[in-house]
């Protein structure tokens, strides 16, 4: 009993040292989850306007913003006053700005849950064949140039085929009603080849016409995106959005390992399975009509981890933010570095984000705890 | 058979009540297991009590580890039945069941950069929702302050030495208040200090009216803190009772096929100690022979010559 009783004072300290310590050590991460979301706020509605006004045409800022407040019925600022300025503005670049948005939300998102899910921090929506998939239905669309949906048969198989790829691999991985993470990932190296031999084929086969558009399919672009596209995509976009969003929770807790997740009541079957039919969900329709766009889904959490921390409650809408700027970003410097030329974005963010990856992972190895 | 169908937001779970002393909480009963070809476990029987520090101890390979995940449902079992609070433990829900019992296994590696203390707050994730939510920064805290990582609360948790892991894991565990604590050697990695520590809080917690199973390979703290143990030998349940009944050096002998002394402290305690032969200690080339207290004779056997001091 005397134990007990000069303990108890001991314990009571430790609480209260502990509470001041709480409020200490909160209180940055608080401020700094704020300024990491209202810098990438501004960053990304500077980016939109800086996007919108440079081009061939050039409408300066205040004529861009006025665009927009017209629109809405506010006649503070002039629109552009060169001729064909609104119809370049929401016709062309509005549109196309908002589908990198979009498209860059959604690949950084599902990057980040990929991560979660696979507990690995290489890990990608790519690992489990959503875009080789996505890959193959849109090169084999092309080559037979089926038009059953008019413009929209190719995203649409493109998106299909992303889906469906997931679903199988998960199903092909699964026996006895469970699924191992390696056997997922080796499953999907599997499902990645021969899907890879496919498109090869496809290619192969196409002529030239047709192997051009496969080729730059697979590079990515958000050239010629139209209102039409984002209206098919963001509504898929908001939906994955929303239920990884759910499941940030027991993402936190699958970092402990598969079951100790499941001793804490993550029923981790059922949250692997919905995640990776969210992530395919977010990946298929970003890719349908912009192409394979790499790294972000890579990049942004990483980045965003080593700011904010690992927590996926705030981690998944921070990469929303940050792959939307950094998408929005890269489709900038695709339609501005050269004159005349529209870079496939694929190949800017994979040359960008390769080195910028690789000094990552320098800076994250040399600090205690490994994988940041 | 029926499905139901649960939605990933159910909040319906059914809260434990706590168990009065003495009742059973965890009940086995012919429990088999089979891995691939090899029976793991073959028929073991066990209740555990509410209030209760049962200790499973048992040579490597024994099924320890194996009985501890056929209780938390990561293994299938080939034979037998496992019920929580009278139920079979496929009823409860996994929310339910981690309202139940908590588990700690013997290394937890965590993928991302977690603090200790978002990883202790982890624990208290089966009461998401519930009226027990309130209490969450005070059970966290309190459970950083048992187990002493209070220090290393905003470290990363992967920074940390094994023994600092073992600790915050076992905070993880407390925090999860579940009336069962489940804890495969939980001591392994830590020192001294800590190994008592946690035996300690684990006797607390027992004594607060909740049963602790614990895998401990150290059988002195086995008789110094447990209430009973549970002797497995080759997947089977060779004994279980008292510490005084189980750990004699007849069984524990025969069992581990090894001699082993049982000896009894001044105050009563049980020193458990392999039967060992008097080595000839060689220490900057100087041999000596320990007798008795340690203090023996001396030979200098370097090279056989002697023209050591005597």
């Amino acid at each position: 009993m005397s134990a007990a009783t000069t303990q108890r004072p001991q314990r009571a300290d430790h609480i209260r040292t502990n509470a001041a310590n709480l409020g200490l050590a909160a209180e940055p991460r608080m401020g700094r989850t704020a300024v990491t979301f209202l810098v990438m706020t501004v960053a990304l509605i500077v980016m939109i306007v800086v996007s919108a006004s440079l081009g061939q045409l050039i409408i300066p800022f205040d004529q861009v913003i006025g665009s927009v407040l017209n629109r809405i019925g506010i006649h503070w600022l002039d629109g552009p006053s060169r001729a064909f300025g609104n119809e370049a503005l929401w016709n062309v670049r509005f549109p196309r700005i908002a589908m990198a948005v979009v498209v860059g939300a959604a690949l950084g998102v599902a990057g980040a849950v990929m991560q979660g899910v696979f507990g690995n921090p290489l890990a990608e929506p790519g690992t489990v064949g959503v875009s080789s998939g996505a890959a193959v239905g849109a090169s084999c669309s092309i080559l037979m140039g089926w038009t059953f949906l008019g413009s929209f048969t190719t995203p649409f198989l493109a998106f299909v085929c992303g889906l469906g790829t997931t679903v199988a691999v998960y199903l092909l991985a699964r026996r006895g009603g469970r699924t191992e993470i390696v056997t997922l990932i080796l499953t999907g190296v599997a499902v990645n080849a021969i899907a890879g031999a496919l498109i090869a084929f496809f290619t192969f086969a196409a002529p030239t016409s047709a192997r051009d558009q496969i080729v730059f399919w697979q590079m990515g672009s958000f050239n010629g995106s139209r209102w039409q596209q984002v209206a098919l995509v963001a509504p898929m976009c908001v939906i994955g959005m929303i239920i990884v969003q759910t499941l940030a929770r027991r993402l936190d807790l699958l970092s402990l390992g598969e079951r100790p997740a499941r001793h804490l009541g993550v029923n981790v079957e059922r949250l692997r399975f919905i995640a990776m039919l969210a992530v395919a969900l977010l990946v298929s329709s970003a890719v349908a009509f912009a192409g394979i766009i790499s790294f972000v889904g890579l990049v942004v959490p990483h980045l965003l981890r080593m700011i904010l921390g690992p927590g996926y409650r705030t981690l998944l809408p921070a990469s929303a933010l940050g792959g939307a700027l950094l998408l929005t970003i890269a489709d900038f410097a695709a339609r501005t570095t050269i004159a005349f030329a529209d870079l496939p974005i694929g190949m800017l963010t994979s040359l960008v984000g390769g080195p910028f990856f690789f000094w990552l992972l320098r800076r994250s190895r040399s600090k205690s705890g490994g994988w940041a | 058979m029926t499905m139901t169908l649960s939605l990933p937001w159910r909040t319906d779970h059914l809260a434990p009540d706590m168990p009065k002393p003495g009742d059973c909480v965890l009940e086995l009963s012919n429990v088999s297991v089979s891995i691939g070809e090899r029976a793991v476990l073959r028929g073991v029987a066990l209740d555990v009590r509410a209030g209760e520090l049962l200790a499973l101890v048992g040579p490597n390979g024994a099924g320890k580890s194996t009985l501890l995940n056929a209780i938390t449902g990561d293994v299938p079992l080939t034979d037998g039945e496992i019920s929580l609070f009278g139920k079979p433990a496929g009823v409860w829900d996994s929310t339910e069941l981690a309202m139940r019992r908590s588990v700690l296994l013997q290394s937890v590696d965590v993928t991302f950069p977690f603090s200790v203390r978002d990883i202790v707050r982890m624990g208290r994730a089966p009461w998401e929702g519930t009226a027990q939510e309130m209490n969450d920064d005070v059970i966290v805290d309190d459970a950083m302050a048992t187990t002493e990582v209070t220090a290393l609360a905003d470290r990363v948790y992967a920074s940390l030495s094994g023994g600092e892991r073992g600790r915050a894991a076992f905070s993880r565990v407390l925090a999860q208040t579940a009336p069962i604590l489940l804890l495969d050697e939980p001591t392994a990695a830590m020192d001294v200090k800590h190994q008592e520590m946690l035996m300690r809080v684990g006797r607390e917690y027992a004594a607060a009216g909740c049963a602790v199973v614990v895998i401990v390979h150290a059988l002195d703290a086995a008789a110094a803190w447990a209430d009973r143990v549970a002797l497995l030998e080759r997947g089977r349940l060779r004994a279980l009772g008292t510490p005084e009944e189980v750990l004699t050096p007849q069984l524990l002998s025969d069992v581990y096929q090894c001699p082993i002394d049982v000896l009894r402290h001044p105050d009563g305690g049980l020193i458990i100690v392999p039967g060992r032969p008097v080595v000839a200690r060689n220490v900057y080339g100087r041999c000596s022979v320990g007798v008795g207290d340690g203090v023996g004779a001396e030979a200098d056997v370097a090279n056989g010559s002697s023209d050591g001091v005597s």
